[in-house]
């Protein structure tokens, strides 16, 4: 009897509005929309940290980040870190990582990292219990697969792509499109060589090597909508900037906008007037303050092509899964790392600002049909954390004992049956001098964020969002004295299950 | 990663030189070695460059040099001992 296969598709940098079955209504994603009405959608699905590296870290080991050590990024997981593809290979499940991994730093200028030296070794796997492993990022340059791919096959593509980095290695300002806005920039490749479909064109053939009863567990994980919004210039007309909704979350008069910001930890306001900036996530150079309505429009119209392309490449997919006989048996899960602001309180890009742009996450599980399993909404607070545990669960594993989540629940009383009350995410930042530091616990219906002492706090800090009368997060209520004591109450939930700090604390190696 | 040698002064115990990629707008690493006078040293391993960006990342490369030079020599001890 074979055991149910598993296609994970992860995305980067997606926000929950971007699906149709979330409530997009820019971006079409019929093909996740199909898996979501067939299986279960998550509303409420947190990363337990808001940027790559740790995030994708806590995929991989079912971990926290202060247990799994990768406290930000710049940060490595070391090789023989725990991994769910381990244990899976270890069960004989065939194993495979395409697409963007980002365990370890890109900016890796004397190769000193396993996950950079894979390609320029002509290496495929064995690499963190994948037994096949062909990586991919934002753009056409680095020491990746695709990039060694394009460049041995289609040079002239190379240079298409915006430079992420500008010259002096910071994150690139420059702005493009027809309105400036930064980070968005035509790139004339063809479609059919961008990342996008070169993730599931590679997908496709390790599926297709594999034998008819093979045990697969898939990880396909597109770099994409990951700024730079630069998709192929083919694809643009898809949809017009000037057709697109202002976001809920955009706060089109500045004055209001202004004082929102004002009522959250200074660090909010003073990177949207730039005067700091906090990470190095966000362009250095870039003033927040300066973005335009119709920027905002064009970043988001960019993002929902990109979006598409995903969608209709993990289509192609399925449909290459459904040609090896295989759809009844596979379960398909769905989700990012972390989110992205996209126009949110006049902001792009990512930080260290526990709002719904950066934690809501879309997530989607369609069981395998044979399971049995009906269509399901689950409202609980669930994590990223639980993604391990469940592929164990899918496959007949036990979990084992280092994983900090549980598999996820099938519906609002599963999760109320296992005790799914809360989900915490962190952010730990040290760089260049400026360290950040926020905890917080999602439950019952509000976020909770305290700050640590840092470089704009002195640890009194903290936001405080009910999220069913303020789903915007637009009203911080931290100081409020009629919430003292729920406050008080959430602050002790936190601290009662917050891990300690991986000790010694890593090193951070590079700054992404 | 081109470099060039700037030092290699073995009476001062000093090793200094400089990567020449582009990719630096300005870079020196030098290495001195103390002599403790118990059969000891320090080892110092400073780096200056330029963007900082690389200062971060060569940074680290140096720090874990240097963990594994201590490693080595701790090492070579180890294996002298009878």
């Amino acid at each position: 009897m074979t055991r149910r296969k598993i296609l994970f598709v992860t995305t980067d940098q997606q926000r929950y509005d971007t699906l149709g079955c979330n409530g997009g209504n820019v971006a079409r994603t019929p093909v996740v929309d199909g898996l979501a009405a067939q299986g279960v959608r998550y509303e409420r699905a947190h990363p337990q940290s808001v940027v790559c590296m740790p995030s994708r870290s806590t995929i991989i080991t079912g971990q926290h980040p202060s247990t799994h050590g990768v406290w930000m990024n710049g940060v490595a997981l070391p090789t023989d870190a725990p991994s769910v593809a381990t244990v899976l290979h270890d069960h004989g499940y065939r194993t495979a990582l395409i697409g963007k991994p980002h365990f370890e730093p890109f900016l890796d200028p004397f190769a000193r990292f396993a996950e950079n030296r894979f390609a320029r070794e002509g290496l495929t796997g064995l690499h963190r219990g994948f037994e096949h492993f062909e990586s991919a990022t934002h753009g056409a340059l680095g020491p990746l697969h695709y990039a060694r791919w394009l460049a041995a096959n289609h040079p002239e593509a190379v240079a298409m792509f915006y430079p992420v980095l500008d010259m002096t290695l910071e994150v690139n300002a420059a702005g493009g499109g027809e309105t400036g806005a930064p980070q968005v920039h035509d790139n004339a490749i063809p479609r059919e060589w961008y990342h996008t479909d070169w993730v599931a064109d590679r997908t496709i053939s390790w599926l297709d090597s594999l034998g008819a009863d093979d045990d697969w567990f898939c990880w396909m994980s597109f770099p994409d909508p990951h700024h730079p919004w630069d998709p192929p210039a083919s694809e643009i007309g898809r949809v017009d900037w000037r057709d697109v909704p202002l976001p809920a979350g955009y706060i089109d008069d500045p004055a209001r906008r202004e004082a929102i910001l004002d009522a959250k930890p200074r660090h909010w306001r003073a990177w949207y007037d730039g005067r700091l900036v906090s990470n190095y996530e966000a362009p250095m150079a870039w003033i927040p303050a300066t973005l335009t309505s119709n920027q905002v429009r064009e970043v988001n119209a960019r993002n929902a092509v990109e979006c598409e392309l995903i969608d209709e490449a993990i289509g192609r997919v399925l449909a290459a899964i459904a040609l090896r006989g295989w759809s009844d048996d596979v379960d398909v899960i769905f989700t990012t790392d972390h989110g992205e602001l996209q126009g949110d309180f006049g902001l792009l890009f990512k930080g260290p600002y526990h709002v719904d742009g950066l934690m809501r996450l879309p997530l989607v599980w369609r069981p395998a049909p044979s399971s049995g399993g009906g269509p399901a909404t689950v409202t609980r607070p669930v994590g990223l954390v639980d993604l391990a545990p469940t592929f164990c669960k899918i496959a007949g594993v036990t979990a084992p004992d280092w994983m900090e989540g549980r598999s996820l629940p099938t519906d609002d009383a599963d999760a109320d049956r296992r005790g799914f009350e809360r989900v915490l995410t962190e952010w730990d930042s040290e760089l260049f001098g400026v360290g950040v530091h926020l905890r917080t616990i999602t439950r019952d219906g509000w976020v909770c964020t305290t700050y640590q002492p840092g470089y704009s706090h002195d640890g009194t800090e903290g936001e405080l969002y009910n999220l069913a009368d303020d789903p915007l997060q637009l009203h911080n209520r931290w100081s409020d004295p009629s919430l003292t004591t729920l406050r008080g109450n959430l602050l002790a939930d936190l601290w009662d299950h917050q891990p300690q700090m991986h000790a010694p604390l890593r090193r951070v190696e590079a700054p992404v | 990663m081109p470099e060039e040698i700037l030092v290699n002064d073995r009476v001062q115990r000093r090793f200094q030189y400089r990567i020449t990629a582009s990719i630096f707008n300005y870079h020196r690493g030098t290495i001195d070695v103390l002599d403790l006078g118990d059969d000891t040293c320090v080892v110092v391993y400073s780096t200056d460059a330029d963007p900082r960006t690389m200062a971060l990342t060569i940074g680290s490369a140096t720090a874990g040099a240097l963990d594994e030079l201590k490693r080595l020599m701790d090492t070579v001890v180890a294996g002298a001992t009878p």
